[in-house]
């Protein structure tokens, strides 16, 4: 290093009671943004997680009605989704990547002694993926081959799984269970995660069958539903508009009817969320760089009494050749050098109470459901308050060691 | 031997503050040639030490013509102002104005850091001056473990270590006992015949009688400009 830089920590050290004080101010300052940030870090990328895990660039299709006059057909007529509307779609539309129809009703369950109403859902082999559906082993979701064969197959979802079968989850499987005293065989319990966002409390709640058994069974006129997911965010609202043109050619009403269908898409959602957890967060930072700022008014003052103490050192600097520049970025640098310090010490700190934090055990109702949030001191968190520290640093050190830089070295030097 | 190294006009100096406002150099003619020995010597507040600070560029007249070493340098800015000084001028003071947490090695090669120079050099060149002075077994010392007359000559050996055709000296001897006083001006009449220029500013006549030219200022003029027997 620079001999002049290492003479800059020496005169530091020099003022070390004051320093070391400011040091820990900063350390303080440091820790609150940063615990401020982690945590909002954690909400964000949990909740962010938990819409994902409700199904990412998913679109649900419902059927509508239409909303003016057109060729005869007056408004208010309902427009019902077919299973020609669902060929349509699949045909027509080469950006979708899975797709399902939906079915939704309400059945009786019978196992043993239990007895009580389940929601229940008719869809094919890729709703599983469609809605990020995880399987517990052993055990599967919908198979074609029991689209194909119409099986009388069910696969669980966690809460019903419970309510059948306790805790013995794993011996679910293969057992018969009566829907509507029709026996069905479970082949799947899913397993649980963390989901926002989704309809009818969500898939943990939902038990799935296949949609030709169910179509056998209760000869259906209408879809409930489509769901589908698709490549690429920015194809939605394309989609959306194909949708509804082929929508509108099956049933003979207006294309131009936003009525005739209705969607719901995450992506919406998910873009809302994500700005409210960065607001949050950037309402946080502001909290704590409150905080810093504090803490760099310190190392400023320090600075300054610093300077008023060395004006004759920094005359003689001046006088044996120092160019302004070079006091400039000598005391920049001791100011620099104290708030990344700090700011070092503030971050050791954070990352231990963020550890100690993941250690505590969390329950509770709300944390059942929501699963479970834990600050997260993440790389961004780390910039952000590096930038923030660096940014205060030197400001702090900036007016001082400008001041330092222009003191006249005739002036500081005349009085013996 | 006829080669101005200093060369004044008409140099003027208005200190202001607020409104008020003090002149304290009122307009003074100086040539200096490579090689003398002198002794600029006044009263305090006879403008002594501005006319030292302005001949070592540590600040400007208002107005007339400063020609040091052949440039102009009466309306340099800062910066370069440094650089002349780090050139031309060594800056010897009374109160020696060492760096109270760098050893004397440290102390000495201050003046080379800020150009720059490279580490080995430094160290080598400020040795060099450091035992020319007879310092070498103290070369590691902080200066409050040295003797007022052995911090002086490490202030010398500063002053000397970026070879600088000028050497400035203000009240050397002021804080110094008779000897130690005695031993540093017998270095100023070493570096004299050695060829280089050096000026001495003081309010001691016997300090003055013992170099070749005195110069006496007086309410900002010189008045007075004789050659020394």
């Amino acid at each position: 290093m620079n001999i002049l830089y290492r003479q800059a920590i020496r005169a530091l050290w020099h003022e070390k009671t004051k320093m070391i004080l400011t040091i820990l101010a900063i350390a303080w300052g440091t820790w609150t943004i940063t615990m401020m940030l982690s945590i909002g870090e954690g909400l964000r990328l949990h909740f962010g997680q938990a819409v994902k895990n409700s199904g990412d660039r998913l679109l649900t299709i419902t059927s509508g009605a239409t909303s003016k006059v057109y060729r005869g057909i007056s408004s208010n007529t309902p427009v019902p989704l077919m299973k020609e509307d669902y060929t349509s779609i699949q045909q027509g539309l080469n950006a979708i990547v899975r797709m399902s129809p939906l079915y939704n009703t309400t059945k009786k369950v019978t196992y043993q002694t239990k007895n009580f109403s389940i929601p229940l859902m008719a869809v094919n082999e890729q709703y599983a993926a469609i809605h990020q559906i995880s399987i517990q082993s052993p055990g599967r979701f919908i198979s074609p081959i029991d689209l194909l064969e119409r099986r009388s197959v069910i696969v669980l979802g966690s809460k019903t799984a419970k309510q059948l079968f306790s805790t013995n989850l794993s011996g679910a499987i293969g057992q018969m269970i009566l829907i509507n005293q029709q026996p069905f065989q479970v082949i799947g319990v899913m397993q649980e995660k963390t989901e926002m966002m989704s309809k009818e409390g969500g898939d943990a709640f939902a038990n799935w069958i296949p949609s030709t058994t169910y179509e056998l069974i209760a000869n259906p006129l209408y879809l409930d539903g489509i769901v589908l997911t698709y490549q690429d965010a920015k194809q939605l609202s394309a989609i959306k508009l194909q949708i509804q043109h082929s929508l509108a050619l099956n049933h003979h009403v207006d294309p131009s009817d936003a009525g005739i269908v209705d969607f719901d898409d995450l992506a919406v959602s998910q873009e809302k969320i994500n700005a409210f957890f960065i607001g949050m967060q950037l309402f946080l930072g502001i909290i704590g760089s409150f905080t810093l700022i504090i803490a760099a008014i310190g190392i400023a003052n320090v600075m300054l009494a610093t300077i008023a103490r060395s004006v004759r050192e920094i005359a003689i600097r001046i006088a044996v050749g120092a160019k302004t520049y070079q006091i400039l970025v000598g005391y920049l640098f001791q100011t620099v050098m104290a708030t990344l310090f700090g700011g070092a010490i503030g971050l050791g700190l954070s990352y231990g109470t963020v550890a100690l934090i993941q250690l505590i055990p969390m329950h509770g109702k709300i944390i059942d459901v929501i699963g479970k949030p834990k600050p997260v001191l993440s790389i961004f968190v780390v910039l952000i308050v590096v930038g923030i520290l660096s940014g205060i640093g030197i400001l702090a050190g900036f007016f001082p060691a400008l001041k330092a830089a222009n003191i006249d070295p005739s002036e500081a030097l005349r009085y013996e | 031997m006829n080669n101005p190294i200093v060369l004044m006009q008409a140099i003027r100096k208005t200190y202001q503050s607020g409104s008020m406002s003090f002149e304290a150099l009122k307009g003074i003619d100086l040539q200096i040639n490579a090689g003398e020995y002198i002794a600029i010597l006044g009263p305090s507040g006879s403008g002594k030490s501005t006319l030292m600070h302005i001949i070592g560029c540590l600040s400007t007249p208002t107005s007339g013509r400063y020609v040091l070493n052949g440039r102009e340098v009466g309306h340099l800015n800062r910066n370069e102002l440094a650089s002349v000084r780090s050139r031309e001028i060594g800056f010897v003071f009374q109160s020696f104005n060492l760096l109270p947490y760098l050893n004397v090695l440290e102390n000495v090669m201050l003046p080379l850091d800020y150009q720059g120079m490279a580490m080995a050099e430094r160290v080598e060149r400020s040795t060099a001056v450091i035992e020319q002075l007879g310092l070498l077994t103290h070369r590691a010392h902080r200066p409050n473990q040295l003797s007022g007359g052995q911090q002086q000559r490490v202030a010398i050996a500063r002053a000397l270590v970026t070879q600088p055709n000028i050497l400035l000296a203000d009240e050397p001897t002021g804080n110094l006992d008779s000897q130690s006083g005695n031993e540093v001006i017998k270095l100023f009449e070493r570096f004299s015949s050695e060829g280089k220029t050096v000026i001495l500013v003081t309010h001691d006549l016997a300090v003055a009688k013992r170099t070749r030219r005195i110069i006496k200022i007086h309410d900002g003029l010189i008045t007075e400009d004789r050659m020394n027997k």
